[in-house]
């Protein structure tokens, strides 16, 4: 209330504004700015705490699609063109499509007919947009007289290779190179189709029509096989002599090599190379030639191809030639004798296996085809089931084997004792219900498709073991063709061409390839390995994290075996025994040493340890003991001066042992070269390496622990130092009244009090050097290999990331495992810190209580 | 040793003042080791003439000094051999010899040797007795070094004009015809985007013949900017025949003799005829052009500025970056927080940035700021230079940000620190005077903790500074051709790809072909990052720890 004699008139404040006002407004203006201010400094702490989050949430969301499930999603049906196509009259009626393929955009497609008739189709409408017949398909045998031309009988599409090999209803086999070039007019792409036909050879005897076919073409070789519908199989090579001027010379041979079979040829694949044939036959086993010799083709081995004795060698004996069309391949063991107790030749694993479950397929002649030696007559033996499907995955040395019951397994070349290398089954996978028709290889990676009598399509990887999906088609597929980026799927069935769309963007991840031992190709065993990237699609990429991981403990635990005793035992001293004047100095020298960049620790340990190190590891080791040795002698010295009675000031300790220190160190570095002399034989490495097996590199674990332990010293020595300090002196004063020694009343009294402190110290000390990486790049060679030894390098996980990230194509398969990798070390660094921390707040509430 | 000594449990107490002591020297081992080796670079060592038993003679500064290993066990009196750089690599090929003591028959230093400090091919040892000008014999003997230090600053002088067109002009240049076509790609992505309504009326015409006036004037500024191109490249033609044409001769070990272009010459003395005090002007000369100079013969020689002005320019942005939002937190921690599940969050995030391993922060940054911020500043601002990328690759800002997050923790501890040791009395002082919180905060508390803010800033910048992982994925690179700051607009270009002190010795010391020739460069680098380091965080240690004393004294705020 304003005072009534204060009027209106006051001089000086009636120019103004009303003041009540323009306090209010004031005061209105100050308590934005209050609230603005609070909402402020909130924000700062969002943004701290949202940093955290959207690390975290960041790299679980690289990692995701890793884990995501395949998309498998229908992309349309295609009806087949009807009969009318057909534009010869003469040609048989459009029956059976033996092949089909697409192109990398999934736009066009071609079917190749029974009668030789090639359609292109719009894939997306299914429009006809072109046919065109075989031109060089086989002149009918009789000329005229109303004989039908020769229909295609066979043909097997390879996507991978670009090219159908085509058998003829004649027996001969030929093939022809398809394509599907892209150009632009202008923005808009044109996908076109061309076919190139091969010239065709009589392989099968005339007039036998061949019921599978296969046909490479390498630089210097073409090698074609067929098998026949009565169970004839024959090759033929064709080999460009190696000269070095002129034209090759090409020498061709050819086989018939249905007399090492036991059954009847039901599938077959030849290696991309052209280097190897398999065939699996209608009793079950899966035949293995190597096609490089020149002398002609070696049948390496014949394995059981299904069942669970899948991979068992089982002996055949070719009577006569290898290789001669009339030859007879004989069973080694006849039937009678499955049960012996006593087998002949033990080393013989076919023959030694007595009880053995497996009938082997017993021979007898053949009627349709007399050369057959051996087919399943006895009903008593019950043949395995029968290889129905084969296919080679990329890079050639995979291959995939469907059989009759369903089942479906990867089998690559394994070392077998006395016999190189032979196929075995590796990987199985998820089993069909019915026998399996088809298998579809993708040109990208190892995946892989399957299909069965009943119409089931399933999507596998090979290396992963992992089956992504299993759909109905509409029928049993006659052809199933993997799109070539992988990122679809052609079934053709029926009357119908069907299309999926397929999202399967890391198929080689699954948690056994990330963390489990995997059985790689070319390798006799499953085992972990790291090995990202190789020279092209062909490479399989070996992402296990296990050695990675194991990498990282180990430089770890060598880091601390160095810096734990080092870092407690001089925070114990520091805290007990040092006046505060000499702490105010040593804490802050050794917490300014923490700044040490990591970068010059690894400098030092690479460039400047490790070539001293390698020279002069003896001396290294008599370090070990002479220095800690010569603190006791010190004392042991300073005992018997002052009879026991005589304790030197607080700190003192540490000032007379530099010198001790400086003088054992300089003994073992004189006496490292008598000591290599005189017990290692004048060259450590060299011993090392007889007495324990160990090679050394010169960038090894021990350096690496030496110029680690340099980074986690000052952490554990800090956290350590306070959680000592702060045990209440009156504690301590209580012991020593008691009569304990100093030592006494730190062993009995300190020590159990800061014991959390310590321990929380040490998951600090972890934490730092899980995460180092600058100085395990530098110290080490960076090789994933997984020994314990002290003298090899690692790799780990951080380090990794730093060598491979910037080569990794983002969004990739190796982009995403390492930020699995980055996701592991941050989960476990936030697990350290997390539980280090509680660990103190604990310690600091018992603390208090006391 | 009886029982007593044992019981009395001195031993350990000893073994603990060990440990200790070995902690420190190890410790200051180092530190003295870097120092010393990096110190040691700039000194002029002296060159050392070797008579070896087989009568040869060999020219060259001793390196290093092993001992040979024995083999067979036969504890042999330890033979040693010596590390000589002989420097002449065009003629020797190598840089470094080794040569056994045993071999060693006579050991001198004349004081007519000279090291020869080249732009390529590293330092030429010899005695120099001709100077040659377009062939012809211009100085002898003595002469020779009176007239050549005239010849090398002319040189120099060239060279840094020859820089200047080779790099600013021709940069420029390249700059104005980049420019241009990235205009004309503009133009015609609109002619696209319009081409449906190209035969509409007339406004759309109007614009098309806009559009292409404008493309036409483009045009002319490249074929502008190429002929000033052309005339630029004569110019340097003249500028290089003015500068070749004179030739040292330099007697070399052993009689042969070596040719040296004048102008590759960036400096040349004789060790062994300086005077300390001669000595020590060298010394802080090569110590001023180790710091403001670029590097030459792929890192191994020459200066660091690039990498010097690049970690500090990363560290000013990260700073930048980093301050307000550590200093708010700390101050939501210390004056707002109260006790609550957002507090505890806020810690557990505090504690956990420090932990979280700093190559995690790197591929947050590839991946977060790179490829995903980045990206979409390019297809937003950028989309007629794509593919290419500008901020969707690595740089200095990306860089700088990533080290902000890592250093996030350092700084809002610091200040929570020192808003604590700012007295209660302060703050209920200012609320006594009726100020708001948001006065007594920004006008008392804050100022208050000036230091503690200091502290902060000043540990951070010295946990960046050596931090090189996270940058090994954010746009480090080995050389930079460019500065990410210079005269173009906008100045500062913080798309810029940057060369860094850490990165620097990684890879010199991992990846370069020579690393034998690089070790001396690489100590002295080591030693300017270690100094650095030690000496901020010895600030900010000092800093923080007057502060503690006075939260001490004063009791909590």
């Amino acid at each position: 209330m304003r005072a009534p004699w204060l009027g209106d008139s006051l001089p000086g404040v009636s120019t103004g504004p009303d003041p009540a006002r323009a306090l209010a407004k004031r005061r209105a203006r100050r308590l934005l700015l209050d609230r603005l201010g609070r909402g402020l400094a909130g924000l700062g702490a969002v943004i701290t705490v949202g940093a955290v989050a959207l690390i975290a949430g960041f790299l679980m969301k690289e990692i995701v699609p890793l884990l995501q499930p395949a998309r498998v999603e229908r992309a349309g049906v295609i009806s087949l063109p009807p009969g009318a196509l057909v534009q010869d009259g003469s040609l048989a009626a459009s029956g059976t499509v033996h092949a089909a393929g697409i192109d990398e955009f999934k736009e066009r497609l071609f079917l190749l007919r029974e009668d030789g008739v090639i359609q292109l189709l719009d894939a997306r409408t299914g429009q006809l947009l072109e046919q065109v017949a075989l031109a060089q398909r086989p002149e009918p045998v009789r000329e005229g007289s109303g004989a039908a031309a020769p229909s295609v009988t066979a043909a097997r599409y390879e996507p991978q290779r670009g090219t159908v090999a085509l058998g003829f209803s004649d027996g001969r086999v030929g093939a022809a190179r398809v394509a599907f070039p892209v150009a632009f007019e202008g923005q808009r792409r044109v996908v076109s189709f061309s076919i190139e036909e091969k010239e065709n050879v009589q392989l099968l005897p005339e007039g036998q029509a061949p019921a599978a076919v296969d046909w490479v073409e390498t630089r210097d070789r073409v090698v074609a096989v067929g098998a026949g519908a009565d169970g004839g199989l024959y090759l033929l090579v064709r080999q460009a002599g190696r000269s070095l001027f002129g034209p090759a010379e090409w020498t061709e041979r050819r086989y018939d090599l249905t007399g090492q079979l036991a059954g009847r040829p039901a599938a077959l694949a030849l290696s991309p190379d052209g280097n190897a044939l398999v065939v699996g036959d209608d009793v079950g086993l899966l035949y293995q030639w190597d096609l490089a010799p020149s002398a002609g083709p070696r049948l390496v081995a014949a394995v059981v191809a299904a069942g669970p004795e899948a991979g068992r060698l089982v002996d055949l004996v070719a009577a006569e030639r290898p290789a001669d069309p009339r030859s007879a391949a004989q069973l080694v063991n006849p039937p009678g004798r499955l049960g012996d107790p006593a087998p002949r030749d033990p080393d013989d694993r076919a023959r030694s296996l007595p009880g053995s479950r497996l009938a082997h397929p017993a021979h007898t002649d053949h009627s349709a085809h007399p050369a057959h030696a051996a087919h399943p007559a006895d009903p008593a033996l019950p043949a395995g089931p029968a290889v129905t499907a084969l296919r080679f995955l990329i890079g050639g040395r995979s291959v995939v084997v469907g059989d009759a019951a369903g089942g479906v397994a990867t089998w690559f070349a394994v070392p077998a004792e006395g016999r190189g290398q032979v196929l075995q089954p590796v990987h199985r996978h998820r089993s069909h219900n019915a026998p399996v028709t088809q298998i579809a290889a993708s040109q990208r990676n190892r995946t892989f498709a399957t299909a069965d009598a009943a119409g089931v399509l399933m999507m596998h990887h090979s290396t992963s073991e992992q089956t992504f999906f299993a759909l109905e088609a509409a029928g049993a597929p006659a052809e199933l063709v993997i799109a070539p980026k992988s990122d679809g799927l052609l079934a053709l069935s029926g009357e119908a061409v069907e299309l999926w769309r397929v999202h399967l963007p890391h198929p080689e991840i699954s948690l056994k390839t990330l963390f489990g031992r995997v059985h790689y190709e070319g390798y006799p065993e499953p085992q972990w390995m790291w090995q990202s990237t190789g020279g092209s699609n062909a490479f399989e990429p070996k992402f296990s994290l296990t050695p990675l991981i194991y990498g990282t403990l180990k430089g770890t635990v060598y880091a601390l075996i160095f810096a734990l005793p080092l870092g407690v035992l001089g925070a114990v001293y520091t805290s007990q025994f040092m006046t505060p004047r000499l702490q105010n100095v040593v804490k802050p020298a050794i917490e300014i040493m923490a700044g040490i960049p990591s970068v010059v620790l690894g400098f030092l340990g690479g460039l400047w340890l490790a070539p001293r190190v390698a020279q002069g590891f003896p001396a290294l080791v008599l370090m070990a003991v002479f220095v800690p040795g010569s603190f006791i002698i010190a004392a042991w010295t300073w005992h018997r001066l002052t009879g026991g009675k005589r304790q030197l000031p607080a700190g003192a300790e540490v000032l007379l042992l530099a010198p001790v220190i400086g003088l054992s160190a300089w003994a073992a570095l004189a006496l490292g070269p008598w000591l290599e002399a005189a017990v290692m034989r004048g060259d450590f490495r060299f011993w090392v390496f007889d007495v324990f097996g160990l090679p050394y590199d010169q960038r090894n674990s021990l350096i690496v622990g030496i110029a680690m332990g340099f980074a986690v010293i000052p952490v554990v020595f800090s956290i350590s130092e306070d959680a000592l300090s702060s045990v209440p002196r009156d504690q301590i004063a209580g012991a020593l009244a008691l009569g304990a020694t100093r030592w006494q009343t730190v062993r009995g009294v300190v020590i159990p009090a800061a014991m959390p402190g310590i321990l929380s110290s040490v998951m600090m000390g972890v934490g730092r050097a899980v995460g180092e990486t600058m100085i395990v790049l530098m110290a080490t060679g960076n090789t994933p290999v997984m020994d314990f030894s002290i003298f090899n390098g690692f790799r780990a996980l951080s380090a990794n990331i730093a060598v491979e990230m910037p080569e990794a194509p983002v969004g990739g398969t190796l982009y995403r495992v390492l930020f699995v990798a980055a996701l592991l070390l941050f989960a476990f660094t936030f697990l350290l810190n997390t539980l280090g921390e509680w660990i103190r707040a604990t310690m600091q509430r018992r603390v208090q209580r006391l | 040793m009886n029982r007593g000594f044992w019981r009395s449990g001195d031993p350990l107490v000893w073994t603990a003042a060990g440990a200790l002591a070995l902690c420190l020297i190890m410790l200051f081992g180092l530190v003295g080791l870097v120092a010393f080796r990096g110190l040691a670079y700039f000194w002029p060592a002296e060159l050392v003439q070797l008579e070896l038993a087989d009568g040869s003679l060999v020219v060259g500064q001793v390196t290093g000094r092993e001992r040979i290993p024995a083999p067979g066990g036969t504890g042999a009196a330890a033979r040693g051999r010596i590390q000589l750089k002989v420097g002449n690599r065009d003629v020797y090929g190598l840089d470094f010899r080794w040569i056994e003591e045993d071999l060693i028959t006579g050991w001198s230093a004349p004081p007519e040797l000279a090291v020869v400090e080249r732009l390529e091919q590293g330092d030429a040892y010899g005695v120099p007795v001709r100077l040659l000008q377009d062939g012809e014999v211009a100085a002898q003997g003595d002469e020779i070094l009176e007239r050549l230090p005239a010849m090398l600053a002319e040189a120099a002088a060239l060279r840094r004009e020859l820089r200047r067109l080779e790099r600013d002009v021709v940069g420029d240049i390249n700059r104005r015809i980049e420019a241009a076509r990235l205009a004309l790609v503009r133009l015609e992505r609109q002619a696209g985007g319009g081409a449906a309504s190209l035969q509409g009326v007339d406004p759309h015409q109007e614009a098309a013949a806009r559009g292409q006036e404008a493309a036409a004037r483009h045009r002319e500024a490249i074929a502008r900017a190429q002929a000033q191109y052309e005339q630029v490249l004569q110019e340097i033609a003249a500028l290089r025949r003015q500068l070749s044409g004179r030739t040292l001769v330099l007697a070399l070990a052993g009689g042969s003799e070596l040719s040296v272009d004048v102008a590759s010459i960036v400096r040349i003395y004789r060790p062994n005829a300086m005077s300390p005090g001669e000595k020590l002007g060298f010394y802080a000369a090569k110590l001023w052009e180790f710091l403001s100079s670029e590097p030459r013969e792929s890192n191994t020689e020459g200066g660091i500025f690039p990498a010097l002005f690049g970690t500090v320019l990363l560290v000013l942005i990260m700073t930048v970056a980093v301050v307000p939002i550590g200093v708010l937190a700390a101050v939501y921690l210390k004056e707002y927080a109260r006790d609550g599940w957002f507090t505890r969050a806020l810690w557990i995030a505090i504690r956990n940035l420090a932990g979280v391993p700093s190559i995690v922060f790197g591929i947050f940054g590839l991946g977060f700021f790179i490829y995903g911020v980045g990206g979409s500043i390019d297809r937003a601002f950028f989309p007629e230079r794509l593919p290419a990328p500008t901020f969707g690759t690595g740089g200095i800002l990306w860089a700088s940000l990533t080290l902000a997050l890592l250093t996030l923790p350092v700084v809002i501890v610091a200040t929570e620190e020192g808003l604590a040791a700012v007295p209660r009395a302060a703050r209920e002082a200012s609320y006594a005077l009726g100020a708001t919180r948001f006065e007594t905060v920004w006008k008392v508390v804050v100022p208050g903790a000036m230091p503690g803010i200091l502290t902060g800033v000043i540990l951070g910048i010295a946990r960046a500074t050596g931090e090189v992982a996270p940058l090994m994925m954010t746009g480090v690179v080995k050389l930079a051709s460019e500065l990410p700051v210079d005269g173009l607009f906008p100045f500062i270009h913080l798309e810029r790809k940057f060369m860094h002190l850490g990165f620097f010795i990684y890879d010199l010391g991992f990846q370069s072909p020579n690393v034998e020739a690089a070790r001396p460069m690489l100590f002295a680098t080591a030693f300017t990052l270690l100094a650095v380091v030690l000496v901020l965080n010895g600030a900010g240690i000092g800093l923080r720890n007057r502060i503690r004393a006075r939260i001490e004294k004063a009791g909590p705020g």
